[in-house]
């Protein structure tokens, strides 16, 4: 199955420019800029397929944000399935 | 456009009905058609029509006055929505939203009623639907008001992993909205799993890693 899996998500209406996903961020994947938050540099983040995948950041971008504004899809598989399965 | 007998028997609640009944039905459907996070139906609203899922997925939820949302269920082709208030006539019990592209078929709550009262196929399908969502909903009480937080997660898990219901990515915040409870509830029980060596969280993907672990974790009692 083809990976295309998004960046995490970022909803604006909730973000608060806090910068505590900025500073969490193991992989310094996000920036502040211009009062908007940026994944600058999409091929660091680990939640993205283009990752080299040796760094666990436990999405901690999403763990840490006070407002619920950051979000890190995934679908649920069994280790047995992981191949197999077809999301929408 | 206008939905052809062909096109609404393959839809898995009229696919017992002859063409006979099918041909009286037809000429009162309206087809429409729903983006994703389009509103199909808000809460507390007076009931319009009966709808049917023919492509897509929608979801219906409950939404209290502060905002936080229940999820009750994701409904794919063939699946029939708003059929409580089409029968008692009240208001809609709950909101609906299109997830992916959606086609519905829909059928005016009183031209329905009087279908319901000279078909007694159509009357039957419905029967068996109310039957197996009181069952489904009953099944979802027991899970809210019984077991904990972590057992419904090591539950909602499994489900999906077994693909029990349309396969989608999911976010904190949908299966908080799901399972009853709020979005760090969900983040601090996924971590907690993975460092039990349950889960693990990788590109796009939570993988169950130990299914017999989860399993047990599931069939505890709150």
């Amino acid at each position: 199955m083809k990976n295309t899996w998004p960046l995490p998500q970022v909803d604006e209406t909730r973000c608060t420019l806090c910068g505590l996903c900025v500073e969490a961020c193991p992989c310094h994947a996000i920036e502040l800029r211009e009062q908007k938050l940026v994944f600058t540099c999409p091929e660091s983040c680990p939640h993205t397929p283009t990752c080299a995948g040796t760094l666990d950041c436990n999405h901690l971008c999403e763990e840490v944000c006070p407002t619920g504004a950051i979000s890190c899809a995934f679908e649920i598989v069994f280790e047995a399935d992981r191949e197999r399965g077809q999301v929408l | 456009m206008t939905v052809t007998v062909q096109a609404l028997s393959r839809l898995s609640f009229f696919s017992g009905l002859d063409n006979d009944v099918l041909s009286e039905i037809v000429p009162h459907i309206i087809e429409h058609t729903f983006s994703p996070g389009q509103v199909v139906l808000l809460q507390g609203e007076p009931c319009q029509a009966v709808y049917f899922v023919a492509q897509g997925v929608v979801r219906t939820h409950k939404l209290s006055p502060e905002g936080r949302e229940h999820i009750l269920a994701y409904l794919g082709p063939g699946e029939p929505f708003n059929l409580v208030p089409a029968l008692d006539g009240r208001p809609n019990l709950a909101a609906v939203d299109a997830v992916t592209e959606v086609t519905l078929y829909t059928i005016p709550c009183e031209r329905f009623r009087r279908i319901l009262r000279h078909h007694h196929g159509v009357a039957m399908a419905v029967m068996e639907r109310l039957a197996a969502e009181v069952r489904r909903l009953s099944d979802m009480v027991e899970d809210l008001a019984l077991h904990t937080v972590r057992t419904r997660l090591a539950r909602f898990l499994l489900a999906q992993a077994d693909g029990a219901q349309p396969p989608k990515r999911w976010t904190q915040e949908e299966i908080a909205a799901q399972i009853g409870t709020v979005r760090d509830v969900v983040g601090r029980t996924l971590r907690a799993f993975a460092e039990d060596g349950l889960i693990r969280r990788e590109h796009g993907r939570l993988v169950v890693t130990d299914r017999a672990g989860l399993e047990r974790e599931a069939m505890m009692q709150g």
